[in-house]
C-alpha cells in the first residue's frame, strides 16, 4: 500500500472569544479549558491525520500546521505574513453571540485575496450552549453569504464534531491527489 | 568584539542564525539553540528542519533573496515553555546579499505578556457589554413562557416602556417576577442605557430609609460624617424601583408623595432644593387597598403611585411555562456545575406541571437547583424533584394528573381501596380508616368491585 505524505498550512480565523484556540487545543490534545485566555499574534500546534485515497490502495498522511491567529481588527502586513502560504481555513463564530457570524465573510474575502486557491470552512462554535433552548440554526447559517454549504455547528467543550471539521477541511486539501 | 556583541544580543534576548541560498544553516549565534525545538543544532541543517511551522513560506524567503536588505516578519508567535508559560519570538528574514540570508529571533515576552493583559481585559469587557446590550432592547421579548398570560405581561413591558413620566405599579405574588419586569421595562425603554437603581423597602431600617432615599449632608445626623447622595439622585435620567412599598414607613411616606408631585425635594439636613427626572417603578406583593384602610399605608400615595399598576401571575397559572423556565433553569446548572443533564423524564415532568408552585420562580429555582445536583443521569426523573411542602392543603392534595384522554373512576376507586387492603393486610377496619370511609361504605364497594 503507498504512503504519501504531505504538509499543508491552515488558519483559524474569527472574533475575539469564540472559540478557536479552544477548538485547536481540543483537536490536538483532547483538552478543554473553561477560562478565556486571548491569544496575542499566533499560536501554531500541528497534528498528522491520515486520510484514505479514493483508489483505497493508498493512505495519505497530512501533517496539520495550525495557525491559530489572534482576533483580527485590521489587516496590516503582520496579519498579512501569518496568512501567507496557508492552504485552508477554519472560519469560526460563537453561535451564542451571533453578530460574531456576520463578519466571516469579511473575514474569508480577506483571506483569499492572500491565499486564492485555498479551501475554507465555516464553524459555528459552542453548540452545547443551546442543547436545551430553542435556536433556529437556519437564521444563524443565514448570516454568512455562500455559508450553508460549508458550515459546521461544533463544540470545543464537548468535542462534538471537531474530528469532522478537520477532516473535512483535509479532504478539500487533497482533493488534487485524489482526483489525480 | 564578537564577544561584546554576543553579550549584547543575549542581553537583549537576541539570537540569529544565517542560511545561505539553499536555505541551509551555515553560522549562528551560541544562544540561538534556544530558540528552536532540537537537542543538536548542526550546520548544513535546513531552515524548515529547524522551524517546520515555516515551511509555507519558502517562496517567499527565497525571494528575498533575490533584493539586497529585504525583510519578512513574523511577529509574536507564542509558544509555550516547560513550566506552561507562554513565550513570545518575533523572527525577522533578511537578505544580507543574494547567497546569505539572516533570521534574527527576539523574544519579545515581557512586552508582549503585557500586551495580553491590556487585550484580555479589552476582550472581556467587550464581552461583558456583549452580554449586557443583549439583555437590554429585547430583554422583555426573552422573558420566558408561551402561555396567553405571559404574553400579556409582554405586551405591557411594551406599551410602558417609554411612558416616561407615570409611576407604574406591579402587584403579584412573592417570587413571581416583578423585579425582572421592572428591569426589562427600563431596559426596553429609549433611557436603558441610564440607571437602574432598586431598592427594597424592606430590607432598608425604617431609621435610615429616608436617608438611603433622599440622602443627606454632613452633620445630618450622628453617624452623617459627609454629604451622601440618596438613591433617587442615583437613578436621575433612569428608572428607580422600589420593591415592597408597602414597607415604606409612614413617616417617610408624606415626603415621597411630595416628590412624586413636585420632583423635587431635600436631602435630609439640607435646606437646598433638589429636581430629580426618573422612572418610579414601585411593587407590592401586599394587599395596599387593606393597608390603607388600617391605616398603614397613606391613601393619597396609594393613588399617586397607582397610576398603571398590573398583576404578575402566578407560576401555576402559567400552564406549560412551568416546563419552559424549568429547562431553562437546567441549561444554567449544567454550566454551574458541569452537568450535561438534557431534560426531565414524563415523570418529573408531570410532577412539575402538578405542583401548585406558592413560591413561584424563585421556589421553582430552588428546586431545580438541587435536583441538577443531585442527578447522575441524562434526565432529571421525579425522584430528583423535592419539594418541601409547607402549605397543609398542598400537602393533603393528591398527586393525580388526568391524562389527556380521561381515566376510569372506578377503576381508580378499585385500585385505591386494593392498596389500602394491601397496606393493611387484608383488615378492613384498619383499610376503611385509610381511606376515610365507613367500615360499612367500604365493605359496600368490595362487594361492588369483586375484590
Amino acid at each position: 500500500m503507498a504512503k504519501i505524505e504531505i504538509k499543508k498550512k491552515i488558519c483559524l480565523l474569527g472574533g475575539y472569544g469564540v472559540g478557536k484556540t479552544s477548538l485547536v487545543r481540543r483537536f490536538v490534545y483532547n483538552k478543554f479549558e473553561e477560562k478565556y485566555l486571548s491569544t496575542l499574534g499566533v499560536h501554531i500546534s500541528k497534528k498528522k491525520i491520515k486520510l484514505r485515497r479514493n483508489d483505497n490502495d493508498s493512505s495519505i498522511y497530512v501533517e496539520l500546521f495550525i495557525w491559530d491567529i489572534a482576533n483580527i481588527e485590521k489587516f496590516d502586513l503582520i496579519v498579512n505574513n501569518y496568512l501567507r502560504g496557508a492552504h485552508g481555513a477554519i472560519i469560526v463564530s460563537d453561535i451564542s453571540r451571533p453578530k460574531t457570524a456576520e463578519s466571516s465573510s469579511e473575514l474569508l474575502n480577506k483571506f483569499l485575496k492572500v491565499n486564492n486557491n485555498a479551501k475554507y470552512i465555516f464553524v459555528g462554535n459552542k453548540i452545547d450552549l443551546i442543547a436545551n433552548t430553542e435556536f433556529d440554526k437556519d437564521n444563524f447559517v443565514s448570516k454568512i453569504p455562500n455559508g450553508k454549504s460549508h458550515f459546521h455547528f461544533a463544540s470545543a467543550k464537548t468535542g462534538e464534531n471537531i474530528e469532522a471539521i478537520f477532516s473535512n477541511l483535509c479532504l478539500q486539501l487533497i482533493e488534487d491527489f485524489n482526483s489525480g | 568584539m564578537d564577544n561584546i556583541l554576543e553579550v549584547l544580543l543575549d542581553q537583549q534576548k537576541i539570537s540569529y542564525a544565517i542560511f545561505d541560498q539553499n536555505l541551509e544553516l551555515i553560522q549562528h549565534s551560541p544562544n540561538f539553540i534556544y530558540s528552536v525545538e532540537l537537542e543538536n543544532l548542526e550546520i548544513g541543517l535546513l531552515l524548515t528542519d529547524l522551524f517546520p511551522e515555516f515551511f509555507s513560506f519558502e517562496k517567499e524567503i527565497m525571494n528575498l533573496l533575490k533584493t539586497e536588505k529585504q525583510s519578512f516578519k513574523i511577529e509574536m508567535v507564542n509558544k509555550i515553555d516547560e513550566d506552561g508559560n507562554i513565550i513570545y519570538f518575533d523572527y525577522i528574514f533578511t537578505s544580507l546579499n543574494s547567497n546569505k540570508l539572516l533570521l534574527s529571533v527576539s523574544d519579545s515576552s515581557e512586552y508582549s505578556s503585557l500586551k495580553q493583559k491590556i487585550l484580555q481585559q479589552q476582550n472581556e469587557i467587550k464581552i461583558l457589554k456583549e452580554s449586557i446590550s443583549s439583555i437590554n432592547a429585547d430583554s422583555y421579548e426573552k422573558i420566558l413562557g408561551t402561555s396567553d398570560v405571559i404574553i400579556s405581561v409582554k405586551k405591557f413591558i411594551k406599551k410602558v416602556a417609554d411612558l416616561y413620566g407615570t409611576t407604574i405599579l406591579l402587584t403579584g405574588e412573592s417570587g413571581t417576577g416583578k423585579t425582572l419586569v421592572a428591569r426589562a421595562i427600563h431596559n426596553a425603554s429609549k433611557n436603558f442605557s441610564s440607571p437602574f437603581v432598586e431598592l427594597n423597602c424592606a430590607t432598608i431600617p425604617s431609621t435610615l430609609l429616608e436617608s438611603e432615599l433622599f440622602g443627606h449632608v454632613k452633620g445630618a445626623f450622628t453617624s452623617a460624617v459627609e454629604n451622601k447622595k440618596g438613591l433617587l439622585e442615583e437613578a436621575n435620567g433612569g428608572t428607580i424601583f422600589l420593591d415592597e412599598i408597602g414597607e415604606l414607613p409612614l413617616s417617610v411616606q408624606p415626603k415621597f408623595l411630595s416628590f412624586l408631585e413636585s420632583k423635587r425635594f431635600r436631602r435630609v439636613g439640607s435646606t437646598k432644593e433638589l429636581t430629580v427626572n426618573c422612572r418610579i417603578i414601585t411593587a407590592t406583593n401586599k394587599d395596599l387597598k387593606s393597608a390603607v384602610s388600617q391605616k398603614e399605608f397613606r391613601e393619597d400615595l396609594y393613588y399617586r403611585i397607582n397610576v398603571i399598576s398590573f398583576n404578575i401571575p402566578a407560576l401555576r397559572e402559567r400552564d406549560n411555562d412551568i416546563l419552559i423556565i424549568a429547562k431553562h433553569l437546567v441549561s444554567i446548572f449544567n454550566k454551574e456545575f458541569n452537568k450535561c443533564i438534557s431534560g426531565f423524564t414524563n415523570k418529573a415532568e408531570k410532577k412539575l406541571l402538578n405542583y401548585s408552585w406558592p413560591g413561584n420562580i424563585r421556589e421553582l429555582r430552588n428546586v431545580i437547583e438541587r435536583a441538577a445536583i443531585f442527578c447522575d443521569c441524562e434526565k432529571i426523573d421525579d425522584f430528583d424533584i423535592v419539594i418541601n411542602v409547607t402549605d397543609p392543603e398542598e400537602k393533603n392534595k393528591p398527586n393525580i394528573l388526568i391524562p389527556p384522554d380521561g381515566i376510569s373512576f372506578e377503576n381508580l376507586e378499585k385500585e385505591y381501596i386494593q392498596q389500602a387492603l394491601i397496606q393493611t393486610e387484608g383488615n378492613q377496619t384498619k383499610a376503611a380508616k385509610l381511606l376515610n370511609l365507613s367500615l360499612d361504605t367500604l365493605r359496600y364497594r368490595i362487594k361492588k368491585f369483586n375484590i
